[in-house]
């Protein structure tokens, strides 16, 4: 998993650091279809983002993201996005040090209590008080984690939402460059398949995420009794799911991709060459005039994708440094109460703090396959192009 | 996954449970008991969730895969049609205009007259004749002859009597030169005489 999430990162990294190709047509070229193209459902869908992504990036605005992208006048700045993205996880982790002040102030009291047990009349007493502690403190813990759980479920759902608005967007340009095998061979598969991965992370594998750390938790309650066992069982059936899921869709988007590409490369190539051959004297202008037209619309094309990655990555970025920052907040407590407290609520702390980095996980994991769906879909017009 | 849910529940209830009892009885020999049933309790509440999954009909709740109906295929293709024709109008526009300034400077060659306009008509339709040229008609006027204006103009002398004739020679030589540009432009574009047609502009 985690070799996962570092890979994402950097493909992350060097896609921010990569320039669009400048266009080498003239500007009328460039234009071509960014006015014509009905871009409102991706639109409407970017408008619906929550605050704190509008927050992030004030003017969001997709069309002039495509249009700016096109023509290369983005000017990306790797030393500022990486500062800016150290100073949100910062204030992420300073909003949440309130939750570590009350875990471990819950934390040392129960140790205090633990040291004054024989104090008490009857131990009983002591263990009753102390147990009621522990139990405060893991509702306090849960119930953070469930709206940690909550804040990926949004982040999957929003990631669908576009995903859904922008695949049509991106068939509909990848057809009218006559990729209408692939459009046709794509368009039930990869929204079908997008559709359930949002739904099986949303629905199997976070639940089952947060049935591990609540037994994780319980297990902690008592010395004697353990469920330590369906906690793992529950871990390792969430991480199966995933790990099918990703590679399953990864397989149908590698299938599909070469096989839709060569026909309509193909059939593009058979085009030009009558065109080429058919026309006298001036076939070969034709030609050269429909394939600047078709480099535009390429260049259309990928900016639109590449829009929809950037876009993509702003829906998953905050989320994910969000639960990152409250899984680290997990961890600091953990290792700050062990010393202090007894070794059980270290460990519950801590495994919740590894539960989170699984949902962490989770949610990177479906941004990544998002990601590469956008990209084999733009990259199979680009292979269509080249095989003409 | 909601039976799942009740596993789970059930099992913090029965740990939660133990731990009471755990508390609330006196001895230490009785809490083997204890861990004992409540052990007991955890493997039925499993078996029973496994004998659950095994007796459903298989009519398991499956997630509504599509909450919100996108775009069909059909939409698609007929965005994707329309987009397609916008390009193959853009790439007609830019093939005629460049077929224009062709035919421009291959009548510009001609040192009798000179090119104002040129127009072209293309077959725009779908199928094997698709780009081909149909009609080329060209605008010409006689040749300025601006630079030799400072010169000093030959003297003419003309003949009262004989100018009507000139005059017709002049015509007939104007259609000479006509013709011969028409034949030279269609004989380039490999198109019949008659979808040549130059109009003359007298200034």
């Amino acid at each position: 998993m985690n070799k996962k999430v570092c890979f994402f990162f950097v493909l992350m990294l060097s896609l921010l650091l990569t320039q669009p190709a400048q266009a080498e047509q003239g500007d009328n070229l460039v234009d071509l279809g960014i006015s014509e193209l009905d871009m409102n459902a991706v639109e409407n869908v970017v408008q619906k983002l929550d605050d704190e992504i509008k927050q992030a990036v004030p003017e969001l605005d997709f069309r002039i993201l495509v249009s700016k992208l096109a023509r290369g006048e983005i000017d990306w700045n790797a030393a500022e996005i990486f500062n800016w993205l150290i100073k949100v996880i910062f204030n992420e982790v300073l909003a949440n040090l309130s939750l570590l002040g009350k875990l471990v102030v819950l934390a040392i009291i129960t140790a205090v209590l633990q040291n004054l047990m024989t104090a008490f009349e009857k131990a009983t007493v002591g263990k009753i008080a102390y147990f009621i502690c522990y139990l405060v403190l893991v509702t306090m813990a849960v119930g953070t984690f469930t709206l940690t759980i909550n804040i990926g479920r949004e982040a999957v759902d929003n990631m669908v939402s576009f995903m859904q608005a922008l695949l049509p967007l991106l068939l509909t340009l990848l057809a009218a460059m006559g990729g209408i095998a692939s459009s046709a061979l794509f368009h039930p598969i990869i929204l079908g398949s997008i559709t359930v991965i949002g739904t099986v992370i949303k629905n199997v594998v976070l639940p089952l995420i947060f049935f591990s750390a609540v037994l994780g938790v319980v297990n902690g309650v008592s010395a004697k009794f353990k469920v330590s066992r369906m906690a793992d069982l529950f871990k390792t059936l969430s991480m199966t799911v995933l790990g099918l899921c990703s590679t399953v869709f990864l397989g149908i988007l590698a299938a599909h991709g070469a096989a839709g590409a060569v026909t309509d490369g193909v059939a593009l190539r058979t085009a030009k060459y009558t065109t080429d051959a058919f026309v006298p004297v001036v076939g070969r202008t034709l030609s050269d005039a429909l394939e600047a037209v078709m480099g535009s619309a390429l260049l259309m094309k990928n900016a639109v994708g590449i829009a929809g990655v950037v876009i993509i990555i702003l829906i998953t970025v905050l989320p994910l440094i969000k639960i990152l920052a409250i899984a680290f907040i997990y961890r600091l407590a953990g290792a700050l109460v062990q010393p202090i407290g007894d070794s059980e609520m270290a460990d519950c702390l801590t495994q919740l703090g590894s539960s989170l980095l699984t949902v962490f996980g989770a949610v990177a994991t479906v941004g990544l396959l998002f990601f590469f769906a956008i990209t084999v879909v733009v990259g199979m017009g680009d292979l269509t192009v080249m095989l003409r | 996954m909601e039976i799942l849910s009740r596993l789970v529940e059930s099992l913090v209830v029965i740990v939660m449970l133990a731990v009471f009892l755990e508390l609330l009885l006196p001895t230490s020999t009785m809490q083997n008991y204890v861990k004992m049933v409540m052990g007991l309790l955890v493997v039925i509440a499993v078996l029973q969730v496994l004998f659950d999954f095994f007796h459903a009909d298989f009519n398991l709740y499956v997630p509504e895969i599509s909450a919100e109906p996108s775009i069909t295929l059909e939409q698609i293709q007929v965005n994707a049609k329309e987009l397609s024709e916008e390009y193959k109008d853009k790439a007609v526009e830019d093939y005629r205009q460049g077929v224009k300034k062709q035919v421009m400077a291959l009548a510009s060659l001609n040192q009798e007259v000179e090119v104002l306009d040129a127009g072209v008509e293309l077959d725009t339709s779908e199928g094997k004749n698709f780009g081909q040229l149909q009609f080329i008609q060209l605008t010409v006027a006689e040749k300025s002859r601006g630079n030799d204006s400072n010169k000093v103009k030959p003297v003419e002398i003309k003949v009262q009597t004989g100018e009507r004739s000139t005059a017709h020679e002049q015509d007939i030589e104007r259609q000479q030169t006509v013709n011969k540009l028409a034949k030279t432009v269609a004989d380039f574009y490999n198109l019949p005489d008659d979808k040549v047609k130059v109009i003359y502009s007298g200034k």
